[in-house]
């Protein structure tokens, strides 16, 4: 028999705008020692199907309409609370994505580690002292005796991230439930935990549900795959299968979306060498203040966050721009774009000094070079309508009476493929790819010349991030636009970019083609950081032959 | 959620032969919509057209004293009884609106004006202007309000203007604070520094992009501001600084009430029974001008 078998499963949210079904008759077996990953995109069920066996979800709106959960002879989707109390953490632990919302920060690492082992397993607290320092020890942070005492955040993402496994299993489950435990993570970082968690969940047989919308890295980890698409599973088997032979459209589709393969050379711009230096940056430096630690430190402290980068861009070119968090890639965009000030160095682009401008001359600069942000959520405006929000945009550039602003207005929707309906509606009646074509759009309404993109689709879905980047791609070839493009995911990087550069710690380690980077990388950060993505997920699939 | 090829599928369905476009018809739209927030807006314009006509429709004169006839509890004649001079309840509740009503819209559209500006500039330009703005109010904060009314008055003797100057003069202290945190919190919004990249003048910003997204804690506080004006007049009015007997105020009947309170109940009843009536169609009123100007919170 079966360590855990989920027949039937439904979830339905009431609200007041009708019924949503989550997950809509899902059924899997788990095994001792056995991995099932569940993929799918936002909305897909794949996080509803894991809480409803905790009874972690809302209830109302949720409401489980059918289906058995057994586990150990209980139905964990009947079972009284009490009982799930006992089990959650014990026998069924789970792993959040974000591990800086997951601990409390007002507690010490030990007391959160040592509190369920005193609840559950009746531990002493001499003995659950012992087995969490153990605990911590296993998932590789070194000292743990001394880091029992330290608060979160006194911990890195990653550090923090192994205090949740360490948490996770000290109490030895039977289930561990991972949602995502690494999408917050820089890469090799990733790289990192996923070899830790594959390595305890080997050496203690526990059975793991790992949840993620990454194809790659489930492919990489689970025995079987499930691939779910608005609650409903459309694809199940073994992960080589799923991966390099899948029989569903969808799970083609989602394969299809990942990045892959190298950007075709474009001949035309080969044979113009000349202008390469359409943008240049010289020794850019750029530091943010430090509070001082004590009251009567009266010195000014300082971070650099960006130490010393040059860079050119060619005009219509797009550079790559590559690095984990705290690299300095989003400060050397935001000094680029003037939304912070440089410590020292020169931008120029074409024969404007970006750098030197201020006040009323920069204003009226500031069409030529535009922004799209990472999170479309919070790049819009509320309370303007499509309408208003390109309108202020076209007006910047210059009073258009009415007939010519909507002309122009309609041109841009067709530019990022929206509809005229869509242009009285507010940015929230929006999915998150429309609201990064809108963002799009408001950026190409002032005509820039140059465009920085700060991780445009690492918010959005895989399928909706493959159809952004052909719109860019588009874009760029239409307006001849050069575009720097920043991303922490190297797939998309060599998907888009002509060229590359990566960024460690606020200085520029290596800067070249694209494809010279990703099959020749000189640096060796470049190289671990090329080689912990090939680690920790499959990246050729069925795509690309 | 169906994410479909051409990505065209909308997350909600509203309804799509909607004619206007503009922020504020939207609003109005969706108020007219929330029946609660009609009826506060309903039982506030009653009460301004009640205190706009009082001379023609109240019952009797508001010096009509009838010292013979004392406190009685409501009749015919006196709907709401009649006060320790005789006078009739429902004449000085009428003639107090006017002076209640006045001195809450125009003492709070006084601070709101000052608070909301101060504080927008204060948040949204930052740094030595900051400092500058914020310590003008901690000053201001920290003078004692008996001491500062007394002098006011000492200088420019009983005035109804000085009223409204008083008070307005300590309520937009806290609008100007409340204001600023907020606006620190939407400068920093990613949809802010897209305007700012677009090179849109400051004052643009601040009052297109930055403002209307404070709307909604400015309406609230705005509206716990109102009564709390409206019963600040009758302590400005026991110092000497507001209206005197025969003329009357809501927070005069009040606290009058208060103090006959045991063996005239009715006298403190009606008048607090209007205040609260007020205050609760402005907290209606409030809630749901908030709501309709927020287009996420769209109850289609």
């Amino acid at each position: 028999m079966s360590l855990l078998s989920v027949e039937d499963l439904r979830v339905y949210f009431h609200t007041r705008n009708g019924i949503i079904r989550a997950v809509d008759g899902v059924s899997f077996e788990l095994d001792k020692g056995q991995t099932l990953g569940i993929v799918g995109e936002s909305g897909s069920g794949k996080s509803v199907t894991a809480y409803s066996l905790l009874g972690l979800l809302p209830m109302p709106p949720a409401r489980i309409e059918s289906g058995r959960a057994l586990f150990d002879g209980i139905d964990l989707l009947h079972a009284p609370e009490t009982t799930l109390r006992t089990l959650r953490g014990n026998r069924i632990a789970i792993i959040f994505q974000d591990p800086m919302t997951s601990l409390n920060p007002y507690m010490t690492i030990g007391a959160q580690l040592i509190e369920p082992l005193r609840i559950h397993m009746g531990m002493s607290r001499g003995a659950a002292m012992k087995r969490a320092i153990e605990a911590l020890r296993e998932v590789g942070i070194t000292e743990p005796q001394r880091r029992m005492g330290c608060y979160p955040h006194e911990f890195s993402g990653g550090m923090r991230q192994r205090v949740m496994i360490a948490m996770g299993l000290a109490t030895e489950p039977d289930i561990l439930i991972a949602d995502e435990p690494t999408t917050a993570l820089d890469v090799t970082i990733e790289a990192q935990i996923l070899e830790l968690i594959r390595k305890l969940q080997e050496s203690h047989g526990i059975a793991m549900i790992y949840i993620s919308h990454d194809l790659g890295i489930v492919a990489g980890i689970a025995d079987e795959v499930l691939v779910m698409q608005n609650g409903v599973v459309v694809e199940r088997g073994s992960k080589t299968a799923v991966f390099h032979r899948p029989q569903h459209p969808y799970t083609r589709k989602l394969i299809d979306s990942i990045p892959h393969g190298a950007k075709p050379v474009d001949p035309a711009r080969d044979a113009m060498p000349g202008q390469s230096d359409f943008l240049r940056m010289d020794d850019v430096h750029i530091t943010y203040p430090v509070p001082s630690q004590s009251l009567f430190d009266l010195r000014r402290h300082e971070f650099s966050a960006v130490d010393g980068v040059s860079l050119q861009l060619a005009k219509g070119e797009i550079l790559g721009l590559v690095g984990e968090s705290g690299s300095g890639k989003s400060t050397l965009a935001r000094g680029i774009v003037r939304l912070v000030d440089l410590k020292a160095g020169r931008i120029r682009m074409e024969e404007i000094l970006l750098s030197e401008l201020s006040g009323r001359q920069l204003n009226a600069t500031r069409p030529e070079f535009q922004m799209i942000f990472q999170d479309p959520y919070a790049s819009l405006n509320p309370r303007l309508t499509v309408q208003d929000c390109l309108a202020e945009a076209l007006q910047r550039r210059g009073e258009l009476d009415r007939k010519e602003l909507q002309a122009e207005i309609l041109a841009l929707l067709g530019d990022v493929e929206l509809l005229p309906e869509h242009l009285r509606k507010y940015p929230h009646e929006f999915s998150g790819g429309q609201r990064q074509r809108i963002a799009i759009a408001r950026a190409l309404a002032l005509k820039p010349k140059l465009m920085i993109a700060d991780e445009p689709v690492s918010a959005l879905d895989v399928t909706v991030q493959a159809q952004i980047l052909e719109l860019l791609l588009e874009l760029n070839r239409k307006y001849r636009m050069s575009m720097i493009f920043i991303s922490h995911d190297l797939g998309v990087i060599r998907y888009i970019a002509d060229r590359t550069a990566v960024l460690y710690q606020g200085r520029l380690v290596e800067c070249g083609p694209t494809e010279q980077i990703f099959n020749h990388p000189e640096h060796p950060y470049t190289q671990k950081l090329l080689s912990a993505v090939r680690a920790s997920r499959l990246l050729e699939g069925a795509g690309t032959d | 959620m169906n994410k479909e090829p051409a990505d065209s599928t909308l997350s909600t369905g509203p309804d799509p032969a909607r004619s206007s476009a503009s922020l504020w018809k939207d609003a109005w739209r969706r108020l007219s919509r929330n029946r609660l927030g009609m009826l506060g807006l309903c039982v506030i314009s009653v009460m301004v057209l009640l205190s706009l006509f009082t001379p023609w429709i109240a019952p009797y004169s508001y010096s009509a004293q009838d010292l013979d006839l004392g406190a009685t509890a409501p009749s015919a004649a006196h709907w709401l009884g009649t006060d320790t001079f005789g006078r009739d309840l429902l004449t000085l509740i009428l003639y107090g609106s006017r002076v209640s009503l006045a001195v809450g819209f125009l003492a709070t559209a006084v601070a709101l004006t000052i608070g909301v500006i101060w504080g927008t500039v204060s948040g949204y330009v930052g740094g030595r202007t900051d400092a500058v703005l914020m310590r003008t109010v901690d000053i201001l904060y920290a003078l004692p309000f008996t001491i500062f009314i007394i002098l006011l008055m000492v200088m420019f003797g009983r005035n109804m203007l000085l009223l409204f100057m008083a008070i307005g003069a300590v309520e937009w202290l806290t609008m100007a604070r409340i204001v600023r945190g907020q606006v620190l919190g939407i400068r920093r919004q990613e949809y802010i520094e897209a305007v700012i990249i677009m090179g849109l003048p400051r004052w643009l910003i601040m009052f297109r992009h930055v403002l209307p997204n404070v709307l909604g804690v400015i309406i609230i506080y705005t509206t716990l501001t109102i009564p709390n004006v409206i019963l600040l007049e009758s302590f400005l009015s026991f110092l000497g600084l507001g209206i005197q007997p025969p003329q009357s105020s809501w927070g005069l009947l009040i606290s009058y009430g208060v103090e006959t309170m045991e063996e005239y109940p009715w006298l403190l009843f009606f008048p607090a029974a209007t205040l609260s009536l007020t205050l609760f169609s402005l907290n209606f009123l409030g809630d749901g001008l908030r709501d309709a100007l927020d287009p996420r919170a769209a109850t289609d």
